[in-house]
C-alpha cells in the first residue's frame, strides 16, 4: 500500500530528496519550482514538512473501476481511471456523455446506487488517508467535508420545498463553530458567493431564484465544511454563458482563497482551456490522455483528444464550409470490444489496437496517453 | 435583388399574468417586442441570445403555435397571421421546425417509419406505398440506414435521433426551417456531423434556415446573417463575419467575449455583471443598461432605435461604435 510519505526525521528528508529532484517533482510550474527552492534551501524540520505536504497530492485516485447492472448484466462504466490533484490546482475531465466522467465523479463521493451499481476496485487517497477502505459511517465524516461536490442542474439538486437557510443549515449543524449562530455563519456564506441581498435569500425559496443565483446557493452549500477537495459536474452547462462566465470566476476566486483541490468535469473544452490546469480525457470509460492544458491544447497526442480540438477549431475558422469531424459514434455500453475504446473511429487504427486495449503510460513532461499510435502532429 | 422568402414586421408578443379574485390580468410579460426581420431564399438567418430573450417564442410566432400580439408574419408574399385554420395548415408545409431535444420531440411510443411518415399522412397526398417510399428516401438523406424506420427512438444515440428530427421536418418538402437549438444538446463530435448535414442540406434543396442557437461559433459557421436578441428586441443584425469580428452593441461584444475559446489561453475576461432583469417590468430606456458597460445617464431615458450604423449593420445602440 503506497501511503503518502510522511516525514518523520531529518535523514527521511535527505533520502528522499533526490528522488524528488529528479522524479515527479521535476516541473516547470512557477510556483511549483518556487516551492522546491523553498524546500531545499529550509532548514527547519517543520518548514520542509509543510511545503512537502503541499508538493504532493491531495487527491489520488488509483486505478477506479466501476461496475452498473444493465438488464442482468453488470457493464464496467468506469475501467481503471488514476489521476491525481494537487492543493489549489485543477483538473478537468473532459468527455462526451455516456464516457464515465459523472460516473467517476460520484464514485470519489461513494454515491453509486446500491444495488445497481457497484465499484470494483481502486483505490482513493485523500492527504493520503485511503478512502475506499473505510466504513459507510466513517465515509460519511468525510464527504461533504473533505470531499465537496456540486452538481449540474441546481433545480433538480436543492430541495424545492425548503428555504435556502434552511438548506444551509442542515450542513452547517454538521459543523458546528462555538460563538457563531447558523445565520451568521448562512449569511457570510452568502456574502461569499455574491449573493446580492442575503438577509432576504435566506428565507427565500429555490424556485424564487434564477439558475446562476441557485448555482451560487449550491456552491456556499458545498463551501460551508470547508472542503479540501471541490467536485464540479458540470457546474456551468445549465446556464448562460454571461452567467456561466460569473460561476466560473467565482470557483477560481474561491478555490484561490481556500486552496481549494478542484475537479472539474465538463463536455466544454473551452472551459478546460480557460480554469484547468491539468486536463484529463476520458472515452468509453477509460483514461486514454494526461496532460498539463496547455500542452494539451498545442499537442493533443491521442486521436481522440486531437479529434475534439480539430472539430472545435474548424468551426471558428473563416471560410471553412465543412466542419472536421470525428465518423461514426460512441458505441452503445457492452459494445466496445476487447481493443482500445476508440479504435472503431479511429484513422489511425491499426490490428493490435483491436486486439487490447493499450494501458495508460506515463511519459515525460507529465503526460499519459494509452494509445499504440500517437498522433505526431501538433495541431 | 430577390424577394425575401420571410419578412417579419413588428411582431410582438405578451403573454398576460392572471391572478386574484376574478383572475385578471395583473401584468404583462412582454416576450417579443417589435421584432422586424428579412430572410432571403437559400440563406441562414442566425438568432443567438439568452434564454429568456425571446428566440424561441419567435420561432413559435412564426408558424403560429403562439399566436402573436401584434404585427405581420409574411411567408412568400402572404400574411399568415391574417389566414384561416385551414390555409394556415397550407401554409405550415413550406414551414417546418427542429427541436432542441430529440428524445423530447419523437414520440417514443412510435416507431421512427410512423414518426417521419405522421406529416406525409396528415397532409394527405400520398398513399401508403408511396409514403413508405418517401420515408426511405429521407431517411437515407439524412444518413440513417432504411433499416432504421422499424426501430424506436429509444434505440438510437443523441446524434442519429436530431437526424430522425431533419428527416421528419423535410418530409413535407420545406422551404423554410425554423430550427430551435437543434445541436445544443448533442456532444461536440456530433454536433460537427449535424451541423454538416444541415449545411449540405441547405445546398442541396435549396432551403432556408431561421437558426436559433446561443452557441455563436455554431451559429457563425451556419448563418450567413446574425441577428442578437436581448429581452425580446434585436440589439444587432448584420452579416455573420462583421457582425462577430466587429460587434456594435456592448451586449454583443459581452456576449462573444463570454464564450470560452481553447485558443484565448488561460484566464477568465471581467465578466458581465448583474443577470437578466425581469421581463415583467424592464428596465426604462434601453434594457441593457443595468448591465452596460459603457452606459451613460441618457440610456436609463431613451431606448435606442435599431439603426443601420454602417452598411447593412444595425444596432440598437449609438456609443457602441464610438
Amino acid at each position: 500500500m503506497q501511503q503518502q510519505f510522511i516525514p518523520s526525521s531529518e535523514e527521511d528528508f535527505d533520502s528522499r530528496e533526490q528522488s524528488l529532484i529528479k522524479g515527479r517533482f521535476d516541473q516547470s510550474f512557477e510556483c511549483w519550482e518556487l516551492l522546491q527552492t523553498d524546500f531545499l534551501l529550509s532548514s527547519t524540520f517543520a518548514a520542509r514538512t509543510y511545503i512537502f505536504l503541499r508538493l504532493s497530492p491531495l487527491l489520488q485516485v488509483k486505478n477506479l473501476s466501476t461496475s452498473f447492472e444493465v438488464e442482468g448484466h453488470w457493464q464496467q462504466v468506469v475501467r481503471g481511471v488514476s489521476f491525481s490533484v494537487q492543493a489549489g490546482q485543477t483538473l478537468g475531465i473532459i468527455g462526451e456523455s455516456g464516457c464515465g466522467k459523472s460516473v467517476t465523479s460520484l464514485s470519489l463521493m461513494r454515491l453509486i446506487p446500491h444495488p445497481w451499481g457497484r465499484i470494483d476496485e481502486g483505490e482513493v487517497f485523500l492527504a493520503g488517508k485511503e478512502l475506499m477502505g473505510l466504513s459507510a459511517e466513517a465515509f460519511r465524516q468525510i464527504r461533504g467535508r473533505d470531499l465537496a461536490m456540486i452538481f449540474q442542474d441546481p433545480m433538480t439538486s436543492l430541495n424545492p420545498v425548503m428555504t435556502i437557510g434552511q438548506q444551509l443549515e442542515e450542513v452547517l449543524v454538521r459543523r458546528p463553530k462555538p460563538g457563531r449562530s447558523f445565520i451568521e455563519r448562512a449569511l457570510d456564506l452568502l456574502r461569499e458567493v455574491g449573493i446580492p441581498d442575503p438577509t432576504a435569500r435566506l428565507k427565500a425559496y429555490p424556485h424564487e431564484l434564477s439558475g446562476g443565483m441557485k448555482q451560487r446557493v449550491m456552491i456556499a452549500m458545498a463551501l460551508a465544511a470547508e472542503p479540501k477537495v471541490l467536485i464540479a459536474d458540470e457546474p456551468t452547462t445549465a446556464l448562460d454563458v454571461t452567467i456561466q462566465a460569473q460561476i466560473l470566476a467565482l470557483l477560481k476566486d474561491l478555490q484561490k482563497r481556500h486552496q481549494m483541490a478542484l475537479v472539474l468535469i465538463t463536455h466544454d473544452l473551452g472551459v478546460v482551456a480557460q480554469v484547468c490546469d491539468e486536463v484529463a480525457v476520458m472515452y468509453g470509460g477509460r483514461l486514454v490522455e494526461r496532460a498539463r492544458a496547455a500542452q494539451f491544447f498545442t499537442e493533443p497526442k491521442h486521436p481522440y483528444s486531437f479529434g475534439l480540438i480539430r472539430s472545435i477549431l474548424s468551426l471558428t475558422e473563416p471560410g471553412r464550409s465543412r466542419l472536421f469531424t470525428i465518423a461514426g459514434t460512441v458505441p452503445q455500453l457492452g459494445q466496445f470490444g476487447a481493443g482500445c475504446v476508440f479504435a472503431g473511429r479511429c484513422d489511425c487504427a491499426q490490428a493490435e489496437c483491436l486486439k487490447e486495449h493499450p494501458s495508460l503510460v506515463e511519459g515525460p513532461d507529465q503526460r499519459a496517453l494509452a494509445c499504440y499510435h500517437p498522433v505526431e502532429e501538433s495541431r | 435583388m430577390t424577394a425575401p422568402i420571410l419578412t417579419l414586421k413588428g411582431l410582438s408578443k405578451s403573454f398576460p399574468l392572471k391572478g386574484g379574485l376574478f383572475n385578471r390580468v395583473k401584468n404583462w410579460v412582454h416576450a417579443v417586442q417589435e421584432v422586424d426581420l428579412e430572410l432571403l431564399p437559400g440563406q441562414t438567418l442566425g438568432l443567438v441570445g439568452e434564454s429568456g430573450s425571446g428566440k424561441s417564442t419567435l420561432a413559435r410566432l412564426i408558424l403560429r403555435l403562439i399566436e402573436p400580439s401584434a404585427g405581420q408574419v409574411i411567408f412568400r408574399g402572404k400574411d399568415l397571421t391574417q389566414l384561416g385554420h385551414r390555409q394556415m395548415i397550407e401554409q405550415r408545409r413550406g414551414i417546418q421546425m427542429i427541436f432542441q431535444d430529440p428524445l423530447d420531440s419523437l414520440n417514443a411510443r412510435w416507431s421512427i417509419g410512423q414518426i417521419i411518415a405522421e406529416p406525409l399522412e396528415i397532409q394527405g397526398q400520398l398513399n401508403r406505398q408511396e409514403r413508405e417510399a418517401e420515408v426511405a428516401r429521407l431517411l437515407e438523406l439524412v444518413g440513417l440506414s432504411v433499416q432504421a424506420k422499424d426501430r424506436f427512438p429509444h434505440e438510437f444515440s443523441g446524434g442519429q435521433r436530431q437526424r430522425v428530427g431533419v428527416a421528419r421536418a423535410l418530409a413535407l418538402k420545406p422551404q423554410l426551417i425554423l430550427a430551435d437549438e437543434p445541436v445544443s444538446a448533442l456532444d461536440v463530435s456530433i454536433q460537427a456531423q449535424i451541423l454538416n448535414l444541415l449545411k449540405d442540406l441547405q445546398e442541396e434543396l435549396g432551403l432556408s434556415y431561421l437558426f436559433i442557437a446561443h452557441d455563436i461559433h455554431v451559429i457563425r459557421f451556419i448563418a450567413q446573417r446574425i441577428a442578437v436578441m436581448y429581452m425580446g428586441r434585436i440589439v444587432e443584425l448584420g452579416d455573420a463575419q462583421e457582425l462577430s469580428n466587429h460587434p456594435l452593441h456592448p451586449y454583443t461584444r459581452a456576449l462573444w467575449a463570454a464564450v470560452p475559446s481553447i485558443d484565448a489561453g488561460p484566464g477568465l475576461c471581467a465578466p458581465l455583471q448583474g443577470e437578466v432583469p425581469s421581463l415583467i417590468n424592464p428596465p426604462q430606456g434601453c434594457a441593457f443598461h443595468p448591465r452596460c458597460p459603457i452606459a451613460r445617464p441618457d440610456c436609463s431615458v431613451v431606448r435606442p432605435k435599431l439603426t443601420e450604423i454602417q452598411p447593412g449593420h444595425w444596432a440598437a445602440c449609438p456609443y457602441g461604435s464610438l
